[in-house]
């Protein structure tokens, strides 16, 4: 059995010169086709929900409301849409608190929400699937989602498929944050880097 | 459902990038793509005063890097599943050491606090290491920023009846770059 780390913050520098100075890889993350593309977004604060920048914060331990701290991504309605970010929980004195979101914006709503306990558990809100233990306080961890409308959603933790979900056709789109679940509380401050999406 | 049906292992499926120097020379990284979506990773050559390794992925050569395991020195095998398919893989591996104290404990409802002095002048952060009661040695449990003399551990049954210490982590030499491809 592999040993769990709760937390880890450290940083490493590449050494190879020749790594340094190779051509930078294409993105390529399942089968290829992917164009990179850079949608638009707005921010959403309520509540006790602060943003700065790209780290995101519930301020205040209230268990009802709207507590919420997210950036909100453009509408698509079909094809392949992949999502890419790094998220680093710097504080979470709360727990059950969401960190991304597949919206189904004409349907019923979060049709994917990937949220966190307190004690690192990464869960899929819908279902509760466990994902991963990774997301502690101090840890990086990568996500990838990949959405093909009218077909199926999948996760991915730090590169390796946790949650696959069929998909309805219709209007979709990509937030990520730190919002209060249902049965969720804060404080809690999030910290997200390396955003990057592809469609196809 | 996705093929999972195993394929013979080929040299062919393991292509290391050069080594940084001779020093990492001497600690291969090795990779091999098991099944079409699982690579199996190894490694030698651990030297005397290496605690253990910390192990990286990218899907791109130049990163970002991500941690996916700080591994004890123990441990010389880490297995990457279900991965992305049709998608490049970059791996490295980074020694650790550094000494080790006992911290100040107290336990909490929920879990367990621990306090330590800082002795160190050019740690790269702080390990919290734990041996189970069945265990023969540590494992890193959680690492904090440097300067920290502080965390608090959630634990989960049976953990508050380890045995904790703190290690200031100092990172060393960095092995090869293995790159594989997943299947489909």
């Amino acid at each position: 059995m592999l040993p769990r780390l709760r937390a880890l913050t450290v940083t490493t520098a590449l050494c190879a010169t020749s790594l340094l100075t190779a051509p930078h890889a294409v993105a390529e993350v399942e089968p290829g086709g992917w164009q990179s593309v850079s949608p638009g977004h707005s921010e959403q604060e309520r509540g006790c929900g602060r943003i700065d920048g790209l780290t995101f914060r519930l301020t205040c331990s209230t268990a009802s409301g709207d507590q919420r701290a997210e950036r909100r991504y453009a509408t698509y309605t079909g094809g392949t849409r992949q999502f890419e970010g790094h998220f680093r929980i710097t504080g979470l004195s709360g727990s059950r608190i969401s960190l991304k979101q597949t919206f189904h914006e004409s349907g019923s709503g979060p049709y994917f929400m990937l949220a966190v306990e307190r004690g690192g558990r990464l869960y899929a809100v819908h279902g509760g699937t466990t994902l991963s233990h990774a997301g502690t306080v101090g840890t990086t961890v990568r996500v990838n989602t990949v959405h093909q409308v009218g077909a199926e959603h999948r996760t991915y933790i730090n590169g390796s498929l946790k949650h696959t979900y069929a998909s309805p056709g219709g209007s979709f789109y990509d937030k990520f944050g730190a919002y209060r679940t249902n049965s969720g509380s804060g404080p809690a401050t999030v910290e997200w880097s390396n955003i990057r999406f592809w469609r196809k | 459902m996705r093929a999972r049906a195993h394929i013979a292992v080929s040299a062919a499926l393991i292509l290391a990038l050069p080594a940084c120097s001779a020093e990492t020379r001497q600690q291969p990284l090795r990779g091999v793509l098991t099944t079409p979506t699982d690579i199996d990773l190894d490694w030698t050559g651990t030297r005397p005063g290496v605690a253990g390794h910390v192990l990286e992925f990218a899907t791109e050569e130049a990163g970002p890097y991500t941690v996916l395991d700080h591994l004890p020195r123990q441990v010389s095998t880490y297995r990457h599943p279900d991965l992305m398919p049709h998608t490049t893989f970059f791996y490295r591996l980074r020694a650790y050491r550094g000494p080790v104290t006992r911290p100040v404990r107290a336990d909490l409802p929920d879990g367990i606090r621990f306090t330590w002095t800082d002795d160190s002048a050019d740690e790269d952060g702080f390990l919290l290491e734990m041996r189970r009661k069945d265990s023969g040695w540590y494992e890193p449990v959680a690492v904090v920023d440097p300067e920290v003399t502080g965390t608090t551990l959630r634990t989960l049954p049976g953990e508050k009846q380890a045995t904790f210490r703190i290690r200031a982590l100092v990172l060393g030499e960095q092995s090869n770059v293995v790159r594989l491809t997943s299947g489909g």
